[in-house]
Order: C-alpha cells, then sequence, then structure tokens
C-alpha cells in the first residue's frame, strides 16, 4: 500500500469522526439555540402582553368618567358656569 | 529503546491516534449502551413527541384616537395532565395540593371529588384555575407539584364597559369537534356573540397554529421539528368612535332615561364633515365584563337596530320638499285654527291653536295641520323621492349585526290617509342612525355623506345635489327659528348657532295601533349651524311623566351632550357676539376687556 493511499484512508477516517462530532455539536448547538429562542419568543409575548395591559390600564385611568368623578368628588372642581366663561381675540 | 523509537514512522503516530479515538468512541457508547443504560431509557421515556398548539390572540378594537375598546389579555389555565400523581397518599403531596387548594381559593376535598372522578384522563381543567395571573402562575409553579402544567388562555377585556357594550357586544367561547387521525378531539374557539364583535369576526379572529415538539418531563419544549399550521394573529380594527363623546352620549342618556323613568333611550353622534360615527349609545346596556349583568333588553342596540316613527323630526324634510317643487314659498301663509281639524275623515291636532302659520311657520311652531295643508300643495312624488335621497327606507350598511333597513311604501301606494301621516312623520320608519344620515344631508345643504364605523373604510359622498337651494333655505332660516322661538328652545347652546326639530311621536303597537299614552320623545340637532360639525339624535322610549314630548325630555339631553362634545372636540364658538353681551354684563369692570369680534378662536 503506497503513502498516499495510506494518508488518504487516514483524512477519510479523520474526516468521518470529525463530521459525527461535528453533527453531534451542530445538533446540540441547534436545541440550545431552540432553547434560547423559546426563551425570547415567551419573552416578546409576556412584553406584549404586559404592553396591552398597560394600555388597559391606561385606558381605565385616562377614562373620562373616573377623571370628572375624581375632579368632582376629590378636587372639588367643577365647570365654570358659562358667564364666567371670557372669549379673548388675541 | 532509542532506535526503536527512531524506526517508527510518523504514519505509525497517526494511525495509533486514530485507533485510540476510535477505541474512545467505542468505549463511550459501550458505557451509554450498557453501564448508563436505565438512566438514559429514563430521561427518553420522559420525553414526548407531541401535537404542540401555537395560540395568538384575537384583534383588539381601538377608538379614532387608537384607545382600547376591546383587547385579549393572556392568562393562565392550570391543567392537570396526571390526577393521580395529586391523589398520592405521602404526605408531601397532600401538604402540597393543600397549598394549591389555599392558593385558588378551593376546597380540598371539593378538588379531591374532581380528581377523582377525572381519574386516569390526562386534562383536566379546575373551574378556579382559569385566567390566573403571572404571579398566581408563579406561586404554584414554586411547590413543585407532579403533574400539572401551565396552558396560555386570551380574556377579552372591555375597558369601556356598559358605555359601548351594546355597540362592540361580546365574544363566545364554542367547543368545536376536530377529527384526527388519533381520534377526536375538543378545542375552544372564540368567537363573536354580539355587536361589532360578531359582524367584524372574520378581522378579528385569530388562527392558532400547530407545531410537532420534543417536550422534556417538565413539559418545557426541547426541541422544534416541524410547524404544521402557520399561526396567524387577528387584525386590529379602528373605528371611528370617540370614546369621550361615547361616554358622555351614555352618561346623559342614562341619566335621563332614569329621571323620567323611560322604558329605552339611543343617542347617536355623527360627524357631517366626513360621516363619522363618533358615538352610538344605547339604553339599557349591560357590562360586557360581567356576563351576570347581561340581558336580552342591554344587548339590543336600538339606534341601529330599532326603527321608529320619526313624528315632527321629519317636518324639516317636507318642507324642504315643498321647495323643491317650486309650489310652496317660505313665506306663504295657512290657517291652522283652530288647532283641531277634520282632514279626509280623521282628525288631527295640534298642541295649541296657532292662527294662521307660514310654511316657515309650520315646522317651527310643528304644526301637524299644516304640514298636512302644506303636502297637499305638491306632487307626493317629490316628498318621496327626497325621502329616498336623504336615506330613508335604505339600510346604511355600516356592518353591524341585525341593522333595520327602515320601511318607506312606495309613494302610489300612499292613500289619502297615508300621505296625511307621511306628512308627519307616520307611515314609515327609520332608524336613529339614519335620522342622523338624513340630518346630516340638511346639515351639508344637500349632499349626502354615508355614515361609517370602520375609520379607513372609503365612504360614498355626492358632490352635487339638486336640491341644495332648498336644503339651505331650510338649514339657514328654519331650524335656527326652532331653537330660538320655536319648540327646541331647551337645546339653546350659548357661544353656538344651534338648529334642529323636536318630535314626539305616539307609540304604535302591533294589532292595537296607537297608544295615546306612551310616547318616543326625540330631538334631531345640527351643531354649530353656520359651519356643522355635528349631528346628535337623541330618542327616549316611553318616558312615564306628565310631559312626554321632546322639547320637554329630548332636547335638554341634546343640550347637555352637545356642549360637552363641542367642548371635548375643541370646535370654536360660532355665535360669539351674543355671547360676549352676557359676558360684558357680568364683568363688573368692562374697561380691562376688549371683547370685539367674532374671530376668536380661543374660550379659556
Amino acid at each position: 500500500m503506497s503513502n498516499f493511499k495510506i494518508y488518504i484512508i487516514g483524512f477519510l477516517i479523520i474526516g468521518n469522526l470529525a463530521a459525527s462530532l461535528g453533527i453531534v455539536w451542530v445538533e446540540h448547538k441547534n436545541r440550545a439555540q431552540y432553547r434560547k429562542l423559546q426563551e425570547l419568543t415567551n419573552q416578546k409575548y409576556e412584553l406584549r402582553n404586559d404592553w396591552k395591559k398597560v394600555r388597559i390600564d391606561e385606558g381605565f385611568y385616562a377614562s373620562h368618567s373616573r377623571i370628572e368623578n375624581k375632579a368632582q368628588n376629590l378636587l372639588n372642581m367643577s365647570l365654570p358656569k358659562k358667564r364666567k366663561l371670557i372669549t379673548l381675540n388675541d | 529503546m532509542i532506535n526503536y523509537i527512531k524506526k517508527i514512522r510518523r504514519i505509525d503516530i497517526i494511525a495509533f491516534f486514530v485507533l485510540l479515538v476510535i477505541f474512545i468512541i467505542l468505549l463511550r457508547s459501550f458505557n451509554l449502551q450498557y453501564t448508563e443504560y436505565s438512566r438514559y431509557s429514563d430521561f427518553k421515556e420522559k420525553i414526548e413527541i407531541k401535537h404542540y398548539p401555537i395560540k395568538m390572540s384575537r384583534g383588539s378594537i381601538v377608538d379614532r384616537n387608537n384607545n382600547v375598546l376591546a383587547e385579549s389579555i393572556q392568562k393562565n389555565s392550570l391543567i392537570i395532565s396526571d390526577t393521580s400523581s395529586l391523589l398520592k397518599d405521602s404526605n408531601n403531596t397532600k401538604e402540597k395540593v393543600k397549598k394549591l387548594c389555599v392558593i385558588l381559593d378551593m376546597d380540598y376535598l371539593a378538588l379531591k371529588k374532581i380528581l377523582k372522578r377525572r381519574n386516569n384522563t390526562q386534562y383536566t381543567r379546575l373551574p378556579k384555575g382559569r385566567y390566573l395571573p403571572s404571579e398566581t402562575k408563579e406561586k404554584i409553579l414554586a411547590l413543585d407539584i407532579e403533574g400539572i402544567y401551565f396552558e396560555k388562555e386570551f380574556k377579552r377585556y372591555y375597558p369601556e364597559g356598559e358605555a359601548i357594550a351594546p355597540l362592540i357586544g361580546m365574544t363566545k367561547i364554542e367547543s368545536v369537534k376536530i377529527k384526527k387521525n388519533s381520534g377526536t378531539l375538543f378545542k375552544d374557539i372564540i368567537s363573536g356573540q354580539m355587536g361589532l364583535e360578531r359582524s367584524f369576526n372574520e378581522t378579528l379572529k385569530e388562527e392558532d397554529g400547530e407545531k410537532i415538539v420534543m417536550l422534556d418531563k417538565n413539559r418545557k419544549i426541547v426541541n422544534q421539528l416541524r410547524i404544521l399550521t402557520t399561526p396567524k394573529e387577528g387584525k386590529k380594527l379602528t373605528l371611528t368612535i370617540d370614546k369621550r363623546l361615547q361616554y358622555v352620549a351614555y352618561r346623559e342618556l342614562k341619566k335621563q332615561a332614569l329621571k323620567v323613568n323611560a322604558k329605552s333611550g339611543s343617542v347617536v353622534i355623527l360627524d357631517t364633515t366626513n360621516g363619522d360615527i363618533l358615538a352610538v349609545a344605547s339604553y339599557p346596556s349591560y357590562d360586557p365584563n360581567n356576563r351576570g349583568t347581561y340581558t336580552n333588553a342591554g344587548e339590543r342596540n336600538r339606534a341601529i337596530i330599532d326603527s321608529l316613527e320619526p313624528a315632527s323630526t321629519i317636518k324639516p324634510f317636507l318642507l324642504t320638499a315643498a321647495l323643491h317643487s317650486e309650489k310652496v314659498k317660505l313665506n306663504y301663509k295657512y290657517n291652522t285654527s283652530p288647532g283641531r281639524r277634520k282632514i279626509d275623515g280623521k282628525e288631527y291636532t295640534d298642541t295649541k291653536n296657532n292662527g294662521i302659520l307660514t310654511a316657515e311657520g309650520i315646522v317651527v311652531k310643528s304644526s301637524n295641520i299644516g304640514s298636512i295643508m302644506m303636502m297637499k300643495k305638491f306632487d307626493n312624488k317629490i316628498y318621496y323621492d327626497l325621502l329616498e335621497y336623504v336615506g330613508i327606507g335604505e339600510i346604511i350598511g355600516i356592518n353591524f349585526p341585525s341593522e333595520t333597513e327602515g320601511k318607506l311604501d312606495h309613494y302610489t301606494d300612499w292613500r289619502k290617509l297615508k300621505q296625511n301621516s307621511h306628512a308627519i312623520g307616520y307611515a314609515f320608519k327609520a332608524s336613529p342612525l339614519q335620522l342622523a344620515k338624513a340630518y346630516s344631508v340638511i346639515a351639508n345643504e344637500g349632499l349626502v355623506i354615508n355614515p361609517r364605523i370602520e375609520k379607513d373604510k372609503i365612504t360614498y359622498k355626492n358632490k352635487q345635489s339638486k336640491y341644495k337651494n332648498s336644503f339651505s333655505k331650510v338649514k339657514n332660516i328654519v331650524l335656527q327659528k326652532v331653537i330660538e322661538d320655536g319648540t327646541g328652545k331647551k337645546a339653546k347652546i350659548d357661544g353656538y348657532t344651534v338648529g334642529g326639530k323636536t318630535g314626539t311621536g305616539r307609540l304604535h303597537i302591533k294589532k292595537e295601533g296607537y297608544d295615546s299614552k306612551n310616547h318616543i320623545a326625540l330631538f334631531a340637532g345640527i351643531v354649530p349651524l353656520s359651519l356643522p360639525k355635528l349631528v346628535i339624535i337623541v330618542v327616549i322610549d316611553q318616558p312615564q311623566t306628565k310631559t312626554h314630548g321632546g322639547s320637554d325630555i329630548a332636547a335638554p339631553v341634546f343640550n347637555k351632550i352637545a356642549t360637552d362634545s363641542l367642548r371635548i372636540l375643541n370646535v370654536s364658538p360660532d355665535n360669539i357676539s351674543d355671547y360676549q353681551k352676557n359676558v360684558l354684563n357680568n364683568i363688573e369692570n368692562k374697561k380691562n376687556y376688549t371683547l370685539k369680534t367674532l374671530e376668536v378662536p380661543y374660550v379659556f
């Protein structure tokens, strides 16, 4: 068997081993990345959900009825009577 | 020895290392297959390949300013996948399950009963385990109970509650049977049950996806193998509604309905410049966040699906048709005395003896006798064509379930009595929304703009009108006088010109005819009249008070709604001269103020 053939066989065996180990490594990497993706996707939905909750809270706290109620009952505010309103030019 | 080492070729060294690596791999394989077999086979058994749902949320509904009217929030539902592990006799398990009961506010024995009944099933839901907030989920997970997991579910919230419930509607959860190779499955599908949730279901609805995944013992996804169905999130629906005006309309409607003990009522606010429906309030209502408050009466959106006889609110259209026929002029006179007259065999009455009235005065004083006399001066076809032109008897098509088209018989079917009825707003029907559209035609001096509820929808608008002159006269001369000198005095707003018409209809009961005791009070108004912005229709059904007319019951509601709406929308006053005089009279030191012209854009 010539040296050249031995080199080729050796190279193929090493290549084969490297490819097998590579597949295992890539598969592991893939799963790790997928887990990461899952976590980030969940985080995205959680954040979106929080955003929706905040918007509903905003709607509640800024609602006309609530502000009107607080202004009248808590701060004793009322709309100025029409005769007290002054319209200015400039 | 040294010689021997010298004799070793490099190729032999490489071969040695290759063989060593192969040996190591074989050794590891042996180790995995035999020595650690039981450990890895247990691990493998706990990994499950499963069809896994990808849940999406239903689209949100927002108002014209992007304020939320309906939104789906993700919650967690507790699922018991292995009932037997919760029924274990060990003290540790019992302790954990008892703690779970405390968190869920459940009775331990009741939970045990459910678990025993559902023994050997892989999917058990608890009534109190639905829609749990994240904090509760974390608390339960901290207990580390075997055989439970959490599933995502969406709950629909309606922050505006009863103020807008009859318009938005509600959703329902349906259990749908799905046949699969592995057997029949039940799947919960959320769909619109009523209101806009129902009619825009196709836009709002989500499509859940499905994927094949590998799950570990904690039901965490380890790997995704394939996506079977791609998920689709529901689209956002933007309405023309302004939630501030909606609240004001509902608040005033409810206040008045409770005050006069009315059976029901509705309010429509329409933007005359583009046909946007700014508010549609209906009373009674219900809270869509609390299904216990739901009633059939509360669900009914009276402004869109109920049609009623418009009574005297139709008289401005009669006058427009009369002016268009050129057989009647505003100053033509009619003798309506003594306020009670038999015409074509039937007696018609006015609220009082108005004596001799001009054509204009007939509308201002809302004379039934005068209206019938005026109607007889011109062809029925002209009046019919005009009613059809403004949209009476024709569905608006805003895409609302059971939207009414009203009722308008062809003029060839109008016999004498029917002709008389048409003159005073009976024998045909329109919904409050159709009436709002009709009044927006007056506001735009003959131009028709079809109302819309979807903000992005392009709406029909015509550019020319053959009725322009007639509508212009009615709008600018007659409707303002109704407010200044006629039946609509209570609708007057300081600082703004208002045009409108009151109406008092008798309730028509099937087979029994008209009820002389029960009435419908109406008011239709345009504000500001010089540069119209809003058309507001107020309907109060069957007020139980001595005075039941539109002028006493509906006009004050219009006044309050219009005042607040104009302030909210920052509409500049168009009638400052009168207003300023009043202000000046109330100011002691007049020299400090320079109140001169109408060109004042701001009110402080």
